[in-house]
């Protein structure tokens, strides 16, 4: 088969191009915990089982951590609010904050489905946001001060910049105005918009989680397929939409972080680059997440199972791409707060573009194809 | 490793070039009507390797120029028989190349605080051509004016009056051009990462090129604002088509498909044929048949090409084939259609029969098709 030939062709020359690069950077792919091992081979998945697997064990469960964590935030924002708050308090809402982002990591990749729906992926989280839109157009509320912003659900009328972490994070990471710190009508304000704005995550969370629920929710349809559905006629249909999930995952860990940084630190000077969450410190704790979240969803549509037979290469290589991933993404924050474009730094954002692209390219290419989930080249990743 | 924009944009093609006499001996060699018509198109050639080709309709590669990044569509210059391949949104170049491998390709980029959208049209005469462009600074849309003659010397730039102007084309008058405003942009530092999307106003902008003017503006009603407009074909009557990507959730997508005038308002395609979400809300191009009166509108994300009777703004037809997104007029009530997975189906589209389909190994066609 031309496909075939052309696959075994391709792969075999990326493997050789992958060990050159990788022992060129001087990583050590070998010996890393964490992977897939002869003995504890995975079972590939039916499509059928690939997405029931993909909704319960991955997205339902994160979205129920990510209302929990999204209602804890709300509680601890209101708490800094109180007119006897201590600074323990914006301490304890600061730390919610970041356990919100980790826990929206993972759903941020999650783009079809009630998400998708009424802005809602950008009322959790605007971005890119390249010239500020959030800070700005929050500034503005402030100034003028509307007392009927902070009513319950008022702020779903505003911009969707202003309703979600982005806004959120600028008003509980500011130094110069900490949150709770004074009393007059400005302050007083100030922590009412935030704890509005937290309200508005929280109100958000809850209709993600009721939108994939009961007999008409998504749920419901993405593992039901068939001709009197409209989203998904058939389960190859069900399996495609969880496998570009996966992919959307790969793309934005690209686009958002290691482009961003890649093209930053590659100018003359080298400049740093703005990513998200750096105002509160959890960029690193984002991308963990993100990449995690990703090697999760991977094992639930058990696509290490996919590997051709004749390509026993592949398993080692991916091994290595995801153990090098985890290590990346947990090096990069480190990195990126020492000297800008030191050896570290450019080492570790281009090993992270290249493992994300090449597993992506294995994965779209070679395991979910395996599956029987073709995904075209227009469909994928067209304009 | 690094992005270095001067030395990508300078190793952004091998030139490949074929005389003129070769590419019609091997076109009549095929002994058919379809077989003698060329087409080109950008697409991803073995690994991830990108290029422009020029393919005949019976399945041969007559010319391959290798690119270093990933092309959107082929703008031609029929006067001059000269092509230019856009480079995709983020895109920072232009390859133009003489379809007759009669001169040595010729690159060109946007300034430094521009990117391409991907697509542009040639002036009539040949002698300029029309980039859609991003202001980074602004996030504005702008038409790049650049003179062929003169080494692609930019010589201008005019508002095109909306954020995230897609595809341009300029109308049979010669002096108006539509802009497909997107309606939302995309940063050089994130990528093809969406800028905005909640504030999406996509609209079509009918500009005067000699003086930059804005002629007549339509956009759409608010409910439907996250209709991303972005690829057009004017219809025999002088009727504008547009294909659009709805950039909320399947369930929630409207038709996908419309038309408009100078003078008169967006209208979307009759109600009947396979509604916005059966379509997977996306459509990849739009074009129109050479008698004029079919428009042809390809959804790969549903393996789907449906064709409109532009008189009665109704669908009248629909064909399946995988990952189907290039688009060109190749007869009078004909189209070629290109796809994800190597494969150029020519049709009449009355006749429903004698479809001719060619597969072209290792080669993932792009979203573009052109007639050359």
């Amino acid at each position: 088969m031309v496909l075939r030939g052309f696959f075994r062709v391709n792969f075999e020359r990326l493997a050789r191009t992958a060990a050159i690069a990788v022992a060129a950077i001087g990583v050590a792919v070998g010996g890393m915990p964490g992977g897939a091992s002869a003995e504890h081979a995975a079972q590939p998945k039916s499509q059928a089982t690939l997405v029931r697997d993909a909704v319960d064990q991955f997205i339902l469960p994160r979205i129920d951590t990510f209302k929990t964590r999204t209602h804890e935030l709300a509680e601890a924002v209101a708490g800094v609010c109180q007119p006897a708050a201590n600074p323990a308090a914006l301490e304890a809402a600061q730390r919610a904050f970041v356990e919100t982002v980790r826990a929206w990591a993972p759903l941020d990749l999650i783009r079809f489905g009630p998400s998708a729906r009424n802005h809602r992926l950008e009322r959790v989280l605007f971005w890119p946001d390249p010239r500020a839109t959030a800070e700005r157009q929050l500034n503005a509320l402030l100034a003028a001060r509307k007392p009927e912003l902070l009513e319950p659900g008022a702020l779903a009328a505003q911009s969707v910049a202003v309703q979600g972490l982005t806004a959120l994070e600028a008003l509980l990471f500011d130094d110069k105005q900490p949150l709770g710190s004074a009393d007059d009508e400005a302050a007083r304000y100030r922590c009412g918009m935030a704890a509005a704005i937290s309200s508005a995550i929280d109100t958000v969370a809850g209709e993600i989680r009721s939108g994939w629920a009961g007999d008409d929710g998504y749920r419901a349809k993405i593992l039901n397929p068939g001709p009197g559905n409209r989203l998904y006629r058939d389960t190859a249909e069900s399996a495609r939409e969880i496998a570009k999930a996966l992919v959307t995952g790969f793309d934005l860990v690209r686009d958002r972080i290691a482009l961003p940084e890649l093209l930053a630190i590659s100018r003359t000077p080298p400049r740093r680059a703005r990513l998200p969450f750096e105002r509160s410190d959890a960029t690193g704790v984002f991308v963990v997440a993100t990449v995690g979240a990703l090697r999760d969803l991977y094992e639930a549509c058990a696509f290490e199972a996919r590997v051709g037979a004749d390509k026993g290469w592949m398993t080692g290589f991916l091994t290595a791409g995801w153990n090098g991933l985890m290590v990346e993404s947990e090096r990069l924050d480190r990195v990126r707060k020492g000297e800008v474009a030191s050896k570290d730094h450019l080492h570790v954002v281009r090993k992270l573009r290249f493992d994300i692209t090449s597993i992506r390219q294995i994965v779209v290419r070679e395991l979910a194809a395996n599956a029987g989930i073709i995904m075209g080249f227009n469909e994928l990743d067209g304009d | 490793m690094a992005i270095d924009r001067r030395r990508f944009v300078a190793g952004a093609l091998v030139a490949l070039t074929a005389p003129r006499a070769v590419l019609a001996a091997e076109a009549r060699a095929a002994g058919q009507a379809d077989a003698a018509i060329v087409y080109a198109a950008a697409a991803r050639r073995e690994g991830s390797s990108y290029a422009v080709l020029l393919v005949s309709g019976d399945g041969r590669i007559l010319r391959e120029i290798p690119l270093t990044a990933r092309a959107h569509d082929i703008a031609i210059d029929r006067a001059r028989r000269r092509a230019v391949a856009c480079a995709r949104r983020p895109g920072y170049f232009a390859l133009c190349f003489d379809l007759d491998g009669r001169a040595e390709p010729e690159v060109f980029a946007p300034p430094q605080d521009r990117h391409f959208y991907g697509h542009g049209a040639f002036s009539p005469d040949g002698r300029v051509i029309y980039m859609t462009e991003h202001d980074v600074d602004t996030g504005e849309g702008v038409i790049g004016v650049y003179d062929t003659g003169n080494g692609f010397r930019r010589i201008g730039e005019f508002p095109s009056y909306g954020i995230g102007p897609h595809e341009a084309i300029l109308l049979p008058d010669g002096r108006t051009l539509v802009a497909a405003n997107g309606g939302f942009g995309s940063d050089p530092a994130t990528g093809r990462e969406s800028i905005d999307v909640a504030g999406m106003k996509p609209n079509m902008s009918f500009i005067d090129v000699e003086t930059g003017a804005l002629k007549a503006q339509h956009g759409l009603p608010p409910e439907i604002n996250l209709l991303s407009i972005r690829h057009l074909a004017a219809d025999a009557s002088g009727a504008v088509w547009f294909g659009g990507q709805w950039q909320g959730a399947i369930e929630d997508a409207p038709r996908l498909i419309g038309r408009a005038r100078l003078d008169r308002p967006i209208a979307l395609v009759e109600p009947g044929g396979p509604a916005g979400d059966a379509l997977r809300g996306y459509i990849g191009s739009v074009a129109v048949c050479a008698e004029g009166r079919l428009l042809a509108a390809s959804a790969p994300r549903a393996g789907r090409v449906v064709y409109a009777d532009t008189e009665t703004g109704r669908i009248v037809h629909e064909v399946a084939l995988k990952d189907a997104c290039g688009l060109a007029g190749s007869g009078p009530r004909a189209f070629a259609i290109s796809s994800g997975h190597g494969v150029v189906r020519t049709e009449q589209v009355a006749e429903g029969d004698g479809a001719l389909e060619t597969r072209f190994p290792s080669t993932e066609f792009d979203n573009h098709l052109r007639r050359v």
